[in-house]
């Protein structure tokens, strides 16, 4: 007897354990459902979002606003949002999703939307968007074409991006050139980055004018400056003659500085956000950057002495072009509570709310309407030249088509090897093109299986009221 | 069987449920599933469609892949036999009559509780090629130090170099191998006048050599597998020269979503590794002795 209780007592912890193990999210569920909900009880918001420090701080700002307002769902309950800063956001989002816990709202970059809604990961928003008055006409095309794919609303903007050139006015009038005078076409800016780069007794680099990989964040988007684009919307056109133009221009300067002298120049192991940046400590005369890179500055290097100006064209008679960019507020398709994080994705599109959170963090606003204080109350005194660009019908963004991310790193790959004068452009590009064809095909044909099916569950996941 | 034997069976099995249930769970139903994506079309967020041998076939034409199986191999290399020499050379002088010898055995494996990403981000920092401190100490005795992350021919050997920093373990190993070995052999060695080569070449060696097969299997798995040092301190780069193996095939599955894909690379490494162990028991069967076998 004794005997048959302790085996009896073994097998009944064993059942125990295995039912804690596998179990363990429903045994949860099975202690909350013990809370007493009233109309009072908050719904809970949970808000993953890419950002770190003062960027972080402007959206959390933000969520404190929302939260103090009280903003009710349909059931009137008050809808509380929990703010997450969190890195490598677009691995932690898909495989959360994957796994059927996503946060219910997704602070995402542009590239993530094309991606995540044709696999299915996110819900289309146009439904809510017409239910509430909300159009894509009250925003900048050249913004919110993010969140579009397949013709339909992925996401909403939360703030946009553009790029300019930064250069140092301190260097400039060093170098015996007028500091309010910055270059004005490619041309030209090569003439000045020679000027402003000074070498040591030994013939190394000290003092770096300009480099087109430097910092090297854009380097396949180059071929905008000379008029190219990577992607027709249809095609691969990295070896276009705009972009071969774009390429040979880089290597150019491979050639003229030397790579053995760029690499012990060296900045690539300095971290960014930091008073070691080689720009902020005036060793790098001018590169590109974004809307952002004030406010890092102000922080990193508050006395550099700074300017702004559009990025030159390779012909100035070609107006001024940017690259832009947007983060992007989306709901997960298995998210929680989708209506709820669509009242706070709504409440951060109001003019007022996203003016703000656009000057928190230096950016313009994605809207078409600006209110009349937004420039002048702006912390960021060049605003004005990044939003100007970015309205310009030429800017353009990371190539819009599902497997951007390859071609990119494969461009990525192609440009380090014309950097590295292993081979020219054109047959670093006629290897790009050898390679991400086949995938793009490959892609495009699974597509057209399964683009009626994923069409009907959008219309399904849309049809709510 | 008789009753008792039963009854020990069910208990044995009972003891050990916990274990087999964690197994089937967490390393049985992920390497079948495995197997099965890697027959398939999947992008973790979709049904996984089949497309048969597809993922198989294209990752033999994929000069990618190839280019990172031939890094792997050569970093493999040259980084098992260098880190199994200075690992075994460290534990054969730590187990020699110094003073604060348990000092100096702390100091030697402390760098391998060091976590990878810091060590990765000081490692960075050591070879920088301007003003990192190898560079500068190769300069004071009127070397040039190379760009030692940025070209193809120095990146592989930097990464070796900062393997070694965590050889701690495999010395920790190797002591506890040469303190079995009987002194009573060295004695009687030395009485037939033996050196101290001799004594490490036809005593040392052979009675360790049990431990020396375990590190150098282990090293076998470390070496295919590396990744988060790599991954921190170039990226794959420069040119994709150290483009490992696993790194690839998160790329795949992480950053462009081809699971599929992923998981027949993940089934090749598999079975290379399982190759790889078979070859190396088949060669060393002769040479490992196992003093109780």
């Amino acid at each position: 007897m004794k005997k048959f209780s302790s085996t009896l007592a073994w097998i009944c912890g064993i059942l125990l354990f295995v039912y804690l193990l596998v179990d363990t999210m429903k045994l949860s569920d099975v202690f909350t459902k013990h809370e007493v909900v009233t109309k009072e009880t908050p719904i809970v918001l949970e808000y993953w979002e890419k950002w770190q420090n003062f960027e972080a701080d402007a959206m959390r700002a933000i969520v404190d606003r929302f939260n103090a307002e009280k903003i009710r769902n349909k059931d009137g309950r008050p809808i509380q949002v929990h703010f997450f800063s969190v890195t490598e956001i677009d691995q932690k989002i898909l495989l959360a999703t994957a796994g059927g816990i996503p946060p219910d709202i997704a602070g995402l970059f542009d590239r993530n939307i094309m991606t995540y809604s044709e696999r299915g990961a996110l819900l289309p928003l146009d439904g809510r968007m017409k239910r509430d008055g909300l159009s894509r006409d009250d925003y900048l095309p050249q913004i919110f074409m993010f969140c579009l794919h397949e013709d339909r609303v992925w996401g909403m903007p939360a703030v946009p991006e553009a790029l300019a050139l930064y250069y140092n006015k301190k260097l400039f009038r060093e170098a015996g050139l007028d500091p309010d005078k910055p270059p004005t076409s490619i041309a030209e800016l090569d003439a000045v980055a020679e000027k402003l780069t000074k070498y040591d007794e030994k013939g190394n680099i000290v003092q770096l004018g300009f480099s087109p990989c430097e910092p090297g964040w854009w380097l396949p988007q180059w071929p905008m400056w000379f008029g190219g684009t990577n992607w027709d919307g249809e095609h691969l056109t990295c070896d276009s003659p705009q972009s071969m133009q774009a390429w040979d221009w880089i290597q150019s300067y491979a050639k003229k500085y030397t790579i053995k002298k760029l690499n012990h120049f060296g900045t690539k192991t300095v971290p960014f956000a930091s008073s070691q940046n080689y720009f902020m400590q005036g060793k790098v005369a001018m590169e590109l950057q974004g809307d952002y890179f004030l406010q890092f500055v102000k922080i990193c290097a508050p006395n550099l002495e700074l300017g702004i100006a559009p990025f030159p064209m390779v012909d100035p008679a070609m107006g001024c072009v940017t690259q832009t960019g947007c983060s992007i507020l989306s709901i997960p398709k298995s998210a929680k509570h989708p209506d709820e994080a669509w009242e706070f994705i709504k409440y951060v599109q109001r003019q007022d709310v996203m003016e703000d959170l656009c000057r928190r963090q230096w950016r313009f606003s994605p809207l078409k309407k600006t209110s009349p204080d937004f420039y002048t109350n702006h912390p960021h005194p060049y605003i004005k030249i990044f939003r100007e660009l970015a309205e310009s019908p030429r800017s353009q963004g990371w190539p819009r088509f599902s497997i951007a991310t390859e071609y990119d790193d494969e461009l990525l790959q192609a440009i380090e090897t014309l950097w590295q004068l292993q081979e020219t452009p054109a047959e670093a590009m006629k290897k790009v093109k050898t390679r991400i064809q086949p995938i793009l095909d490959r892609r495009n044909e699974r597509w057209a299986k399964i683009k009626q099916l994923r069409q009907k569950e959008w219309d399904r996941e849309d049809n709510w009221q | 069987m008789t009753k008792t034997e039963k009854s020990n069976i069910i208990k044995g099995l009972l003891f050990t449920m916990p274990w087999i249930i964690g197994m089937c769970l967490f390393t049985l139903y992920p390497t079948i599933m495995s197997v099965y994506y890697s027959f398939t079309d999947y992008s973790l967020l979709n049904a996984p469609a089949p497309v048969g041998l597809q993922n198989y076939k294209d990752l033999f034409v994929d000069e990618v892949f190839l280019k990172t199986l031939s890094n792997t191999w050569i970093y493999a290399a040259m980084a098992l036999p260098f880190g199994m020499i200075v690992s075994l050379f460290l534990a054969i002088l730590l187990n020699q009559g110094i003073i604060a010898r348990p000092l100096f055995r702390t100091i030697f494996f402390l760098p391998s509780l060091v976590p990878l990403v810091a060590l990765a981000i000081l490692w960075n920092w050591l070879f920088r090629t301007n003003d990192g401190a190898i560079n500068a100490l190769l300069e004071m005795v009127g070397v040039t130090g190379p760009d030692w992350l940025g070209s193809t021919l120095w990146a592989k050997p930097a990464l070796v170099i900062t393997g070694l920093w965590g050889c701690g373990q495999a010395v920790v190993i190797y002591l506890a191998g040469l303190q079995e070995v009987p002194r009573d052999f060295y004695d009687a060695a030395r009485v037939d006048g033996a050196n101290w080569y001799q004594q490490i070449r036809h005593i040392t060696l052979p009675l360790i050599s049990p431990v020396i097969y375990f590190n150098l299997i282990m090293g076998c798995i470390g070496t295919l597998q590396i990744f988060a040092v790599p991954f921190i301190m170039t990226n794959g780069g420069p040119l994709r020269s150290t483009l490992f193996y696993s790194m690839y095939l998160f790329q795949q599955a992480f950053r462009y979503l081809n699971m599929g894909y992923a998981c027949a690379m993940a089934v090749i490494l598999f079975f290379m590794i399982a190759a790889l162990t078979w070859v190396a028991h088949m060669i060393s069967r002769k040479h490992i002795y196992y003093g109780g076998a």
